[in-house]
């Protein structure tokens, strides 16, 4: 039983790197630098995917500490701009936690979810680009599953100071009392690029605070994304929830997952034999 | 009731401050066109696809030490100048972005920045088709994924044969950069000629012939052009007359592209312009270049006399041939013009068709 939700992560994963590896492969030079969320830093960016570009991400996230708790999340994600710059998402989020050793462990089909994520305006010389993002998630499976469906809203801004880009996320996530109730998101992130050799390093502070009251959930992420090739990057972070500290002993997630894009060939008008005098 | 008066302070931020900030203009960002032939060039030729890539750092780093000029900026411009050079020799595994590179003025001219990546794009494309051996049929494949390109029109270059008339009489800054910063300008014309001659090493379809063409492009690029660069900006078809006979559509976008590179750098050059006033005539110049508008544009005519960055073989206009195909301007075989039609603007094409 205890094998069982373990390598259903490891599936997630494992699925995402072969249903990567066997679309025709497209542009991604710059993907590198998306800070998409959970890639590896909890907080994201404001720019929408590209009009008619595809992703696949899969990753997972593991949490070890000697004598306490143990866990493993996997996320398996695909999302393509359906619009112009508009972003949709499907994703399900799976894991296996226990809290101490002697303890039963949870596990389960977390959720599975779909998102939206409307790019409201770019960045300018005065402006931050600015955009909103809405989830929904129904009720999972499994005894780490959600009971019931959640629905959130973000608000994403971005601003770049030089090569380094700040983001700033905030918003509302419902959720019924048997899930923990509502609460909000919010965070300070950034990332900056290491010269010219596509590689990102990244970085934030993220905050789930109850709406009605009781503990702020804190969690202080760093990692990088980098490009393997012209369609892959892989990420690669660390993580704490500084309110879980104990002791002062840190409780440490590690993270790591690979993301893909491609493109499926759209209908594309006849040459217009354009003028060339 | 504290939780309550906390939700709308925290909801009124958020919706305010998408209110406030959150209207203006769009990234706009469109996907290449999704095809299996792509970075096929990047994974057979890989050392030729990164020879570009310095290229593309040395366009948009000059771009961003030229947003606040001053007295450093001929110092920062020869050590840039080094670093590119560095860069020839040893690339970047990756093309680097635009934003990357020069941030500042990916803001301030952002709709220029995602043009010329959006070129690129196609550059990338074509050899792409040039290169796949699966392509059965590359002036099918190719006029696809021109007609993809031309479908976002506002953010395209142009397929008339402007030659060199915008960057030499577009506007007050002409020859700003060129004559101030002749050694980066060198490099960057030098990679005009590159860009063309990949496209003609990569004619043959035989791949051998192929590989064998392209490594002679580039040692005669690296050992003869880079090192004495071209004094007048090379036409595609000039370089590649076989490649322009096959797609002379792509031979005058990449030429109005290379045109547009060398206008921004003379404007951003210009010392009489502060950053709002380069914004505005980059913004200007990009929507008379695009290929929206060009059944309805006028381009100026060229200066007199012998003042300008155009060669004996750029003279040569677009020319129809009997059989209706084109050879763009530029090419060995089309129509050599006198100096007089070159200083007469160049009239609108009504109507379209070519």
């Amino acid at each position: 039983m205890r094998l069982f939700p373990q390598s259903l992560v490891i599936g997630v994963v494992a699925t995402g790197v072969l249903l990567g590896a066997g679309i025709a492969p497209a542009s991604a030079q710059e993907d590198f630098r998306s800070s998409d969320r959970d890639r590896p830093t909890r907080v994201e960016d404001a720019h929408p995917i590209k009009f008619r570009e595809w992703e696949i991400e899969a990753g997972a996230r593991g949490t070890l500490r000697e004598g306490a708790e143990r866990g493993v999340h996997g996320v398996l994600e695909l999302k393509t701009g359906l619009f112009p710059n508009a972003q949709v998402g499907v994703e399900v989020e799976t894991g296996w936690s226990r809290a101490a050793p002697g303890t039963a462990s949870a596990s389960g089909l977390e959720s599975f979810g779909a998102h939206v994520l409307y790019g409201f305006n770019r960045e300018t010389p005065s402006r931050p680009a600015v955009s909103l993002r809405i989830d929904v998630a129904g009720p999972g499976a499994g005894s780490l599953g959600n009971e019931d469906a959640q629905f959130g809203v973000l608000g994403i801004v971005t601003r770049s100071v030089g090569r380094l880009r700040v983001h700033l996320n905030g918003g509302l996530t419902t959720a019924s009392a048997t899930d923990g109730g509502d609460f909000w998101r919010t965070g300070i992130g950034g990332d900056y690029p290491i010269g010219l050799f596509s590689r990102v390093i990244l970085f934030d502070v993220f905050a789930e605070i109850p709406r009605g009251g009781g503990d702020t959930r804190l969690w202080v992420d760093a990692g990088t994304r980098v490009q393997l090739s012209n369609w892959t990057v892989l990420d690669f972070g660390v993580a704490t929830r500084v309110d879980a500290w104990q002791d002062g002993s840190a409780n440490v997630e590690v993270v790591f997952g690979l993301s893909r894009v491609f493109g499926i060939s759209p209908g594309v008008d006849p040459y217009p034999n354009p003028s060339i005098r | 009731m504290r939780t309550e008066r906390f939700d709308r302070a925290v909801l009124t931020a958020l919706v305010g401050t998408l209110l406030l900030v959150g209207c203006g203009p769009q990234r706009n960002g469109v996907y290449r066109l999704a095809a299996p032939y792509n970075f096929a060039f990047y994974d057979t030729h890989e050392e030729a696809a990164r020879s570009f890539y310095a290229a593309h750092y040395a366009h948009f780093g000059a771009y961003e030490l030229l947003m606040d000029p001053g007295v450093e900026t001929p110092s920062e411009m020869a050590a840039f100048e080094a670093q590119v050079r560095d860069y020839v020799v040893d690339p970047p595994k990756f093309e680097p972005p635009a934003e990357v590179v020069a941030p500042e003025w990916s803001r301030m001219a952002f709709e220029t920045g995602q043009a010329m990546d959006w070129t690129h794009m196609l550059h990338s494309q074509l050899y792409d088709i040039l290169t796949d051996d699966r392509v059965e049929d590359r002036r099918a494949a190719g006029e696809r994924a021109i007609s993809y390109y031309l479908s976002e029109s506002g953010g395209a270059f142009s397929t008339r044969g402007y030659g060199h008339r915008w960057m030499e009489g577009g506007g007050p800054w002409v020859g700003a950069f060129r004559d101030t910063y002749p050694g980066v300008n060198g490099i960057l014309w030098a990679y005009h000629w590159h860009h063309a001659a990949v496209y003609e090493a990569l004619m043959p379809t035989d791949p051998d012939e192929r590989r064998e063409r392209l490594d002679h492009v580039i040692q005669i690029f690296t050992d003869s052009v880079l090192a004495d660069p071209p004094t007048e900006m090379p036409l595609t078809a000039e370089v590649a007359p076989e490649f322009s006979r096959l797609f002379p559509a792509a031979a005058h976008i990449f030429d109005n592209l290379h045109m547009m590179h060398d206008v921004v750098n003379d404007i951003m050059a210009f010392p009489e312009y502060g950053q709002p006033e380069k914004a505005a005539e980059i913004d200007r110049l990009l929507g008379l270049m695009v290929y929206a508008g060009q059944d309805t544009i006028s381009a100026p005519g060229m200066p007199m006399m012998g003042d300008h960055a155009m060669s004996m073989g750029s003279m040569r206009v677009p020319t129809e041939l009997p059989d209706g195909s084109w050879l763009p301007q530029g090419h060995p075989d089309a129509r050599m013009a006198p100096m007089s039609e070159f200083m007469m603007p160049l009239a609108p094409v009504r109507g379209g068709g070519s």
